[in-house]
């Protein structure tokens, strides 16, 4: 994962590597909704078509069928393959279901400590090429007699390549600048508190940034208090999404109250947040009755 | 975030690095594949010559709760041990010595065996762990030498899982010349190799049959070689004997499945670190025998389900 390139001590040439990874690159999250219906029946197949009309390199795939679990008692498969190539994404040779928690993180959204009986680290495979005009189909398998009617996703992260790296004067000589100064590290913050939709806007300063990640941590330990949340990411300077549409935020950033680990998912690549650019999360927020729990919303980034 | 296998995660991200460079500065991209066809070399070798093995060493039940002598050790080959799971009481302590021509001593008191060894996971409080650790620093043993416990405390039967791996003395120049030849013909993918079995009957020493009831329990051939890193278990209550059938290999003989492969706690992921990467080579399968039921937990898995030995990693 980006920690990994990202460490402490970089001299200016690794800077300036993964600069330019970060100038051609986009983190991208491709997240497939199912709805999980009641019905008796041993199998049951559900599927979800992503459009992926760049380039798209997948390193991780997140679900949130431990949370449907909690809720259900239901188990699933998970199959996901290419439909022009049909080829397993995750490849063995085959195309066949196999346990969904072999396959993909879990969102995670339960934050009783009681509860975290599952790893709590993000893992991210080789990069897989999904190439443009590529549609992927995931195959739900419901291996439960029943369960009820919830809905469950499938998200899809990785980067994009851009076709045409953006880059203006003022944000390369701001570059230069900051690569002759040592890199810095800096979170910014935003509170979500609201019901309904709004419009949050991550500025940046004069320095150019590259973001590494999102973290997220509610306001109330108890589930049933906080909010459901959804989240669509797009850098209005640059002109770049983030995400294909309404994305839960666990999928993006790992819920959590106070317990004492993971707080913040890793991006596939580095984002580079370009001088007085501007990421703007349009956030649909849904308070539980009677509760007005949000979260505490953080960006981590380092100057270039 | 340390990692069980940094040269494979550092891999991952030259790899990125890689395929964004071919669009901006091809140059510096076919810098970066020599970079990491090299590597990809050094990692495939290094597994090739590692033949890795599970052991279970059961700790019978002792009233007194005072145990000498216990004993682990490789028959006439060099062994290294990278860590050990538990399963043992809350309170013991144990005491560790390297035995061989000279004792080494690896504890200098007796000391509670959290200290070294991870807990194997558990279905009630406490959960065990799902991230495991490996010793400080790997052990190595020479082929007269053996780990030598002491265990105090404790009063149930106990086990204790070893990870680790035993040398081969060389890989022949034409199996090296393959593995480069392989690695210039394609990048690294994700890979799975699952195992998929099921239990006819709940009687406890019964085997598990493949899906369609057969006996031979393979993985699938892949027209790549493999290099395996990490696996997960949906069968805790049984227990496991793993050949790599093109190798010639024997890498764990009806050791509880739950000291090898991370358990798949409902429908969350774990999936336990390897001892070390094992090289599935081109066209070789996995076998597999599994025996109904765990002693250790004192459980069976359900009948007529299919359960899924998957090893994770990715072609050569």
């Amino acid at each position: 994962m980006i920690n990994l390139a990202n460490h402490a001590e970089l001299t200016v040439a690794e800077r300036k590597r993964i600069l330019n990874r970060a100038l051609n690159a986009v983190p991208f999250f491709n997240y497939m909704p199912f709805e999980v219906v009641n019905e008796a029946v041993k199998r049951l197949q559900y599927d979800a078509k992503t459009d992926i009309n760049l380039d798209f390199f997948l390193t991780e795939m997140r679900s949130n069928f431990g949370e449907v679990f909690d809720v259900t008692n239901s188990l699933f498969n998970l199959n996901v393959y290419s439909a022009f190539l049909g080829r397993s994404v995750y490849g063995f040779n085959r195309s066949e279901p196999l346990p969904v928690s072999q396959l993909t993180t879990e969102a995670r959204f339960d934050t009783l400590v009681a509860n975290q009986v599952f790893e709590d680290r993000q893992r991210e495979s080789f990069p897989y090429l999904i190439e443009a005009g590529e549609r992927i189909i995931a195959e739900i398998i419901n291996l439960s007699a029943k369960s009820d009617p919830i809905e469950a996703g499938l998200a899809l992260v990785g980067f994009n390549i851009l076709r045409y790296p953006y880059l203006n004067n003022v944000a390369l000589e701001k570059i230069n600048q900051s690569l002759e100064k040592r890199e810095v590290y800096q979170t910014f913050r935003i509170k979500v508190d609201h019901d309904g939709i709004k419009f949050y806007n991550f500025e940046n300063d004069a320095t150019p940034r590259l973001i590494l990640g999102i973290g997220v941590v509610n306001d109330s330990a108890d589930k049933a208090e906080i909010s459901a949340s959804n989240i669509q990411i797009e850098d209005t300077t640059r002109h770049l999404k983030l995400t294909n549409r309404e994305t839960p935020v666990q999928f993006i950033a790992p819920r959590l109250s106070c317990v004492l680990d993971t707080h913040s998912y890793l991006f596939p690549i580095e984002y580079f947040f370009e001088p007085f650019g501007n990421l703007r999360f349009r956030i649909t927020n849904e308070f539980p009755p009677l509760t007005e729990f949000g979260y505490e919303m953080v960006i981590l980034t380092r100057t270039v | 975030m340390l990692s069980h296998f940094l040269y494979i995660e550092q891999l991952k991200e030259q790899l990125k690095s890689y395929y964004i460079a071919t669009r901006y500065d091809t140059e510096f991209a076919q810098q970066l594949l020599a970079d990491i066809n090299a590597k990809r070399l050094l990692i495939a070798l290094d597994a090739e010559l590692r033949e890795i093995f599970y052991e279970q060493q059961d700790i019978p039940a002792n009233a007194s709760g005072y145990q000498q002598s216990h004993w682990f050790s490789k028959n006439d080959i060099e062994y290294n041990i990278r860590r050990a799971l538990a399963n043992l009481g809350e309170g013991v302590t144990i005491s560790a010595v390297n035995q061989g021509n000279a004792q080494r001593i690896i504890t200098r008191e007796p000391i509670s065996w959290q200290h070294i060894f991870p807990n194997i996971q558990n279905l009630a409080a406490p959960l065990g762990q799902q991230t495991l650790f490996d010793f400080p620093q790997e052990m190595l043993f020479a082929e007269n030498e053996a780990l030598g416990l002491s265990i105090f405390g404790q009063v149930a039967a106990g086990n204790i899982f070893y990870h680790g791996c035993t040398l081969k003395d060389e890989v022949s120049e034409v199996r090296q010349a393959d593995i480069a030849r392989e690695i210039s013909a394609y990048l690294p993918q994700p890979q799975y190799v699952p195992l998929i079995f099921q239990f006819p009957s709940a009687v406890v020493g019964s085997a598990a049959t493949n899906p369609s009831g057969g006996a031979d329990i393979f993985s699938a051939k892949n027209e790549r070689s493999v290099v395996l890193t990490h696996v997960s278990t949906t069968a805790p209550n049984s227990r496991l004997t793993l050949l790599d059938e093109g190798r010639n290999q024997t890498i764990c003989t009806e050791v509880e499945q739950a000291g090898v492969a991370g358990t798949f706690t409902d429908a969350f992921e774990v999936f336990y670190p390897l001892p070390y990467p094992h090289l599935l080579r081109r066209g070789d399968r996995l076998r597999i025998k599994v025996l109904q039921g765990s002693p250790m937990y004192g459980e069976v898995q359900p009948i007529d389900t299919l359960n899924y030995l998957t090893f994770k990693g990715y072609s050569l």
